[in-house]
């Protein structure tokens, strides 16, 4: 059992091309990781008021809406804040964050992500 | 004859299948504006939306004329000046950022340096950036790096550009792609001065002297926001003069 989680470990570590996420702040939404889908913001070392919201929607293979939900991890000084959840991410979905901060003194809607697969995690493992 | 039309339905089939495939995940950032609205729906009535850029709210007439640009006014500290704000956290962050570029013994400071090392040559960003390497002697080229969203194609929404100055600190020059990021911000013009080329400019000075202090000057334009953010130990009025006139810099660089 060991072995198969650090050989998916491993596998997960390949894809990642690079790093991000030490220099300046880092945001990514995730779908279809086999076991969970996530909205994820960071930035290694630095605390900041953080904010993801995360909505996921799946979809059959013909286009049609199965089922659809949100969640998020609220406001709290953090260096990483990530709304995911467990359980799905098994085919078919469809993952938009939307990461808020408070930085500089201004509030800021950061950025929108939008996901379809696992792939996009341009970032060393946590 | 029968595998004829055998052939003829199994093609339709595949160029069927293939469509609806097509249709159930979409093209890469290919945004559906039902979902954009609930979304924004959810943000609440005061809060930034996503996709809407920089709002300025006109609270300040007879002095900025354009949207996003004000008239060339002469630079006067004296009105308005900021101040250094007490503010633990940010004194802790500034310190962190000081000490993960300049040191070289902790796990932060190793993917500090990794990350400026990935990026050395290339910077995969989704707008035009010519860099400012070697433009001003008072500033110790550190390396560059990427931020924001990393896009489907596998490019970035921010491009970041470190330098080490003497008086300053550790100074991250941030440019941030905002509209293909979808990010929102809302502003009152009363908040904002016009330091950087009569651009609409945001400064904020925050930590504890001695300790640790960030001193951030934004400034915003069409294709752009821009951010330099200086973290140094200490905070003197000059400082800020300084990072103004390399916030000029770094800005006219930058027009292509």
């Amino acid at each position: 059992m060991i072995k198969l989680k650090l050989g998916v470990g491993a596998l997960v570590f390949a894809t990642n091309i690079g790093y991000a996420g030490a220099v300046a702040l880092t945001y990514h939404s995730r779908a279809n990781c086999v076991g969970f889908n996530e909205s994820i913001s960071w930035h290694l070392g630095h605390e900041y008021n953080l904010y993801t919201y995360s909505q996921h929607y799946q979809y059959s293979n013909y286009g049609s809406l199965l089922q659809g939900h949100d969640t998020f991890d609220n406001w709290h000084l953090t260096w990483r804040s990530a709304a995911y959840h467990t359980n799905e991410g098994y085919g078919g979905w469809k993952v938009w964050g939307v990461h808020k901060m408070i930085v500089n003194g201004l509030q800021k809607t950061v950025a929108t992500t939008f996901a379809t697969n696992c792939n996009i995690y341009n970032g060393w493992w946590d | 004859m029968l595998n004829k039309k055998l052939y003829k339905l199994c093609l339709t089939s595949l160029v069927t299948l293939s469509i609806t495939s097509n249709v159930s995940y979409g093209a890469p950032y290919d945004y559906d504006k039902m979902i954009i609205n609930e979304i924004n729906e959810r943000l609440g009535p005061d809060e930034p939306k996503i996709d809407q850029g920089l709002v300025i709210i006109k609270d300040k007439p007879n002095v900025f004329g354009g949207l996003l640009t004000a008239p060339s006014l002469p630079l006067d500290l004296e009105i308005n000046m900021p101040t250094l704000k007490y503010d633990f956290n940010e004194a802790k962050n500034a310190r962190t950022s000081f000490k993960m570029a300049t040191s070289k013994t902790s796990i932060g400071s190793e993917l500090y340096a990794k990350e400026l090392k990935e990026y050395e040559k290339d910077l995969p960003i989704t707008f035009k950036h010519k860099t400012f390497k070697n433009k001003n002697k008072s500033l110790k080229y550190l390396g560059q790096s990427i931020g924001g969203v990393q896009l489907p194609d596998g490019k970035y929404t921010s491009a970041i550009e470190v330098f080490e100055h003497q008086e300053l600190g550790i100074c991250k020059y941030i440019l941030d792609d905002f509209k293909t990021a979808k990010a929102g911000l809302t502003i009152k013009e009363s908040m904002l001065r016009n330091d950087i080329n009569g651009k609409y400019t945001w400064i904020y000075i925050a930590g504890i002297d001695n300790y640790g202090v960030n001193l951030v000057i934004e400034w915003y334009d069409e294709k752009l926001w821009h951010t330099l953010n200086c973290s140094g130990i200490n905070y003197t009025e000059n400082n800020l003069t300084t990072a103004i006139k390399i916030g000029r810099e770094l800005d006219l660089n930058n027009e292509i």
